[in-house]
C-alpha cells in the first residue's frame, strides 16, 4: 500500500522506499527508524522563510527532513522548533 | 492577572446533551418531530427537490446578507455563515460561506433551548442574539448570531440562523483584536443568547446594550438588520415550502438529509484504511511581546466507520488572545471533513458530526476555560486546529488510491490580520480589517498543483473585495495587490501562492490611519506541506516610515518593491498596534498552501513556466527546485540534471540515522 508518492508499507506494516523499495524501519512500531534524518536552519529552505526566526522567536527553528538511506529520496519535510520532537506519524492497522 | 477559574462560568461552556436530557431541560415545549416510517415514507423524487431547496434557501440568506449589510467584510468578503436546523438544534445545511462560523451553530440553538424556553420563552416572531464563544454563537467574540425559530401549527419546527463577523464590539484595541489581551475582560464581552426580537420587534433596550459597546454602531446596527433580514427571508421560504408539501414531509428531508450524510461518510470511512494519524500546528506568538511557540497536537484514529479526533498533548491556555473554545475546536473540523471527505456528500453537519468524537481536555489552546482569551480564536488556535486535522485527514486519504485525489495539502496557514482605522474621507468614522488574505493559498494535491490565491479552506466562497472598492471606502490607496513568488510551498505539485498588498494612508482629515497588526506564522510557517513537499512560505509584514512614495507618484513612477518605496523598514512583530502616518505604508504578505512531493522530482518545465509567471523566484527555481534555464527562458537539461544531483548529495550532508534515540 502506498502510505504517500515516497514511502510504501508492506502487510506487515513495514515502509520501504517508493523509489528504490529499500526498507525504511523498524516494522510497524518505528517505520522509519532505518531513513536518513537532517537538520538544518529552517532558512535552507529557500527564499518562502522571508525573514530570520530569531527576530519573532526565542526558540531554535529547523528544517527537518527524512531521507531513504540508500537512494536518497525525500520522504518528509518540516518546519519546526528544533527543541521538539517530531509529531508526524502514521500507522497503519494491519 | 493570572487565569484562573470563575465559579459559575461552566454553565455557558457548552456541550452537547442527550436528546432526553435535553428535552427534559426545555420543559414543556410543543416541538415537532417526525417518525423513521414518516422519514422513510418519502420518495426519492420528493427528497431531492425539497433538500435542494432548503439549499437554496441558505443560499438566499447569504444574498440577504450581502444586500443589506453595509461592511465590505459581508458584502465583498463573504465571511459570515447560514444555516437551517432542525427543532433539535442539529444543522441541516450549511451555506457555502464561511463553515467554521455554521459548524457552532447548533451548540448556540441547543443552549438556547435548553436555557431559554422557560424564560424569557421562545415564542413565534422572537428572535435571539449571541456572541459567546463557549455557547458557541461563533468562534470569537465579533462572530455574531442571529438565530429565529420556526413555529408551524403551534408546534416548534427548527430554527434559522444568520452570523457576520462584526468589524468591531468593543475591547481595548480597535477591531476588537485586543493583541496586548491577556483575558478574555481586555476583550469584546460574551452575550449569551438574548431575546433581541420580541413577537416581530427589535428591542431597542437589547440593541442599546449590544451597540453600546462598539466604535462604529451604525456599520454593526445595520448589519443585525440584516441578519434579521436574512431569517426572516429564510423563516418565509421555509413557511412557504411547508404549505406546498407539508411539515411531514419537509421534516422528513430535513432528517433524511443528515441520515444521509452519516450514512454515506460512514461508508467512504470504512473504505479507506484503519489506523493512527498524527500531526502538530504551530503557532508563535499569543500577545504583543510574546516571543513563545505553542502546539496543537492531534492523533487521529480511524476504526471502521468511525474518526476520533484525540487532542491529548496540545499545550495549555495561556494568557493571550488565540486560544478558542470548544466551539473552535468544532469549527476546525467540521470544513475540513466537509471539504476533504463530503465533497459529494450532503453538507449536513447533523449526519457529519454522528461520524466523529473528540478527545481534548479543558483547559487547553482549543478547548479553554472562561476568563482565557479568544478574541483571535476564529484564526488563532481554530484555524490551527484546521491545520492539524487537514494534514492528519489528508494522510489517510493519501492512502487510498482512488480518495487521495480529494486531499489537499494545508491551506493558507492563518489569517494575516490587519484592522485599520480612523476617520474616512468622507469625515465618518470607519474600522475594517482588510480582507485581502481571504485570497490565500491552496494545499497542493497529489496530481496538481494548489491554487495560487485560491481562497481559504473554511470559506468555499470567500472572496476580496475589489482594490477601487476598498479605496473609496477607506482613506487608503493601494500601492499594490499582487501574488508573491515562492509563498507556495515546494514540491512536485508545488502549494497555491499567497499574496501581498501594500497600502499607504490617503485622504483622511486626520491625516493618519490607525493600524492593527496580528498575524502568527512568522517564525515559522503553517501550512505543512505532504509526502516530501515543503510548508508554505512564512508571513511578512513590513511597515516603512517617511516614504518617498507621494514623490515617486508625483512624478509618475508607482513603486513596485520595497527597496523602491523608500524610508525606515520595520519588520513587525506577530502583534502591535500603531498608526500610519501619510508617508508610511504597510506591507501585508500572507501565506499560501502546502507543497506535495520533492520539488527535485517537479517537472522542469513547470518551474520554468512558474518562473515566467512570477510564482518562484529565480533564487527558488535554482536553489530549492534545481533548476536552470538558458538566456531565452527555456530549461537547460543538462545543467539542471547536474544541478539536481548536486542538490540530492548536499541536503543529505552532515544526516544521521534516525532512530529513536537520536530523535530531539
Amino acid at each position: 500500500m502506498k502510505v504517500n508518492d515516497a514511502i510504501k508499507v508492506d502487510h506487515a506494516g513495514a515502509a520501504t522506499c517508493a523509489n528504490c523499495g529499500k526498507g525504511l524501519g523498524l516494522g510497524s512500531s518505528d517505520p522509519l527508524a532505518g531513513a536518513l534524518r537532517t537538520e538544518r536552519p529552517s532558512m535552507a529552505a529557500g527564499p518562502g522563510v522571508r525573514a530570520d526566526p530569531k527576530l519573532f522567536a526565542d526558540r531554535p527553528i529547523v528544517l527537518r527532513q527524512t531521507f531513504c538511506p540508500q537512494c536518497r529520496a525525500l520522504l518528509s519535510t518540516e518546519i519546526v522548533p528544533g527543541d521538539e520532537v517530531s509529531y508526524r506519524h502514521w500507522h497503519v492497522k494491519e | 492577572m493570572p487565569l484562573f477559574h470563575i465559579s459559575g462560568s461552566e454553565r455557558f461552556a457548552y456541550k452537547a446533551k442527550p436528546l432526553e436530557e435535553s428535552r427534559r431541560l426545555i420543559g414543556d415545549f410543543p416541538i415537532h418531530t417526525v417518525t423513521q416510517e414518516q422519514i422513510d415514507a418519502v420518495d426519492p423524487l420528493t427528497y431531492e427537490v425539497v433538500r435542494h431547496r432548503l439549499a437554496a434557501i441558505v443560499g438566499e440568506m447569504g444574498d440577504a446578507l450581502k444586500r443589506m449589510s453595509g461592511s465590505l467584510v459581508v458584502t465583498d468578503a463573504n465571511d459570515f455563515g447560514a444555516t437551517i436546523l432542525d427543532e433539535n438544534g442539529d444543522s441541516v445545511i450549511v451555506g457555502l460561506y464561511n463553515t467554521q462560523l455554521a459548524a457552532c451553530a447548533d451548540m448556540a440553538t441547543k443552549w438556547t433551548m435548553e436555557n431559554r424556553s422557560r424564560s424569557p420563552g421562545i415564542r413565534p416572531g422572537d428572535m435571539f442574539l449571541t456572541n459567546d464563544p463557549w455557547v458557541g454563537g461563533g468562534l470569537h467574540q465579533n462572530d455574531v448570531s442571529v438565530m429565529a425559530p420556526l413555529f408551524h401549527g403551534g408546534e416548534f419546527f427548527g430554527w434559522t440562523m444568520a452570523i457576520c463577523h462584526q468589524v468591531d464590539l468593543g475591547g481595548v484595541s480597535p477591531g476588537s483584536w485586543s493583541v496586548e489581551g491577556r483575558d478574555v475582560f481586555w476583550e469584546s464581552t460574551p452575550i449569551p443568547p438574548v431575546k433581541i426580537v420580541e413577537n416581530g420587534q427589535l428591542r431597542s433596550d437589547i440593541e442599546d446594550v449590544y451597540l453600546r459597546r462598539s466604535r462604529v454602531p451604525t456599520t454593526v446596527a445595520l448589519d443585525l438588520r440584516a441578519k434579521i433580514g436574512a431569517n426572516k427571508v429564510a423563516l418565509e421560504r421555509l413557511t412557504s415550502l411547508i404549505s406546498k408539501y407539508g411539515a411531514t414531509t419537509v421534516k422528513a428531508v430535513m432528517k433524511r438529509q443528515m441520515d444521509d450524510a452519516e450514512r454515506r461518510l460512514r461508508a467512504k470511512l470504512r473504505e479507506l484504511p484503519d489506523g493512527e494519524w498524527s500531526a502538530v500546528a504551530h503557532q508563535d506568538s499569543f500577545r504583543a511581546g510574546d516571543r513563545a511557540i505553542y502546539k496543537i497536537v492531534l492523533t487521529m484514529r480511524k476504526a471502521d466507520d468511525r474518526l476520533t479526533f484525540d487532542f491529548t498533548g496540545t499545550d495549555r491556555e495561556v494568557e493571550g488572545f488565540c486560544n478558542c473554545t470548544y466551539a473552535g475546536l468544532r469549527g476546525g473540523i467540521m470544513p475540513v471533513m466537509m471539504a476533504m471527505l463530503c465533497g459529494d456528500i450532503p453538507w449536513a453537519p447533523g449526519g457529519i458530526y454522528r461520524c466523529f468524537d473528540v478527545i481534548s481536555e479543558p483547559g487547553t489552546l482549543n478547548n479553554c476555560n472562561f476568563p482565557a482569551g479568544v478574541g483571535k480564536a476564529s484564526v488563532g488556535s481554530a484555524w490551527a486546529t484546521q491545520n492539524v486535522v487537514s494534514e492528519c485527514v489528508a494522510m489517510m486519504l493519501d492512502m487510498h488510491p482512488e480518495h487521495r485525489k480529494s486531499l489537499m495539502c494545508v491551506c493558507c496557514g492563518t489569517w494575516d490580520l490587519a484592522v485599520i482605522g480612523g476617520v474616512d474621507q468622507r469625515g465618518a468614522p470607519f474600522i475594517t480589517l482588510v480582507s485581502d488574505p481571504m485570497a490565500g493559498g491552496f494545499g497542493a494535491r497529489v496530481d496538481q498543483d494548489g491554487v495560487d490565491t485560491g481562497g481559504l479552506h473554511c470559506i468555499p466562497m470567500g472572496r476580496i473585495a475589489d482594490v477601487e472598492l476598498n479605496e473609496y471606502s477607506y482613506p487608503i490607496l493601494y500601492i499594490w495587490r499582487r501574488e508573491e513568488a515562492d509563498s507556495g510551498g515546494p514540491g512536485r505539485f508545488r502549494g497555491g501562492t499567497g499574496g501581498s498588498s501594500c497600502i499607504i494612508a490617503h485622504d483622511s482629515p486626520i491625516d493618519r490611519v490607525h493600524l492593527v497588526v496580528s498575524a502568527t506564522g512568522k517564525a515559522l510557517p503553517q501550512a505543512a506541506g505532504m509526502s516530501g513537499g515543503f510548508p508554505a512560505g512564512t508571513q511578512y509584514n513590513v511597515l516603512s516610515r517617511n516614504t518617498t512614495v507621494w514623490e515617486q507618484f508625483a512624478a509618475g513612477s508607482i513603486p513596485t518593491t520595497l527597496d523602491e518605496i523608500g524610508g525606515e523598514k520595520d519588520v513587525l512583530q506577530q502583534h502591535l498596534e500603531t498608526s500610519l502616518g501619510r508617508k508610511d505604508t504597510y506591507y501585508l504578505h500572507w501565506q499560501g498552501g502546502g507543497g506535495y512531493g520533492d520539488p527535485l522530482l517537479r517537472e522542469p518545465s513547470m518551474v520554468a513556466k512558474d518562473l515566467a509567471t512570477g510564482k518562484v523566484s529565480t533564487r527558488g527555481a535554482h536553489e530549492v527546485y534545481g533548476v536552470t534555464l538558458g538566456s531565452d527562458g527555456s530549461v537547460d537539461q543538462a545543467g539542471t540534471k547536474a544541478l539536481r544531483e548536486r542538490l540530492r548529495e548536499e541536503r543529505v550532508k552532515g544526516a544521521v540515522p534516525n532512530t529513536s534515540g537520536d530523535r530531539p
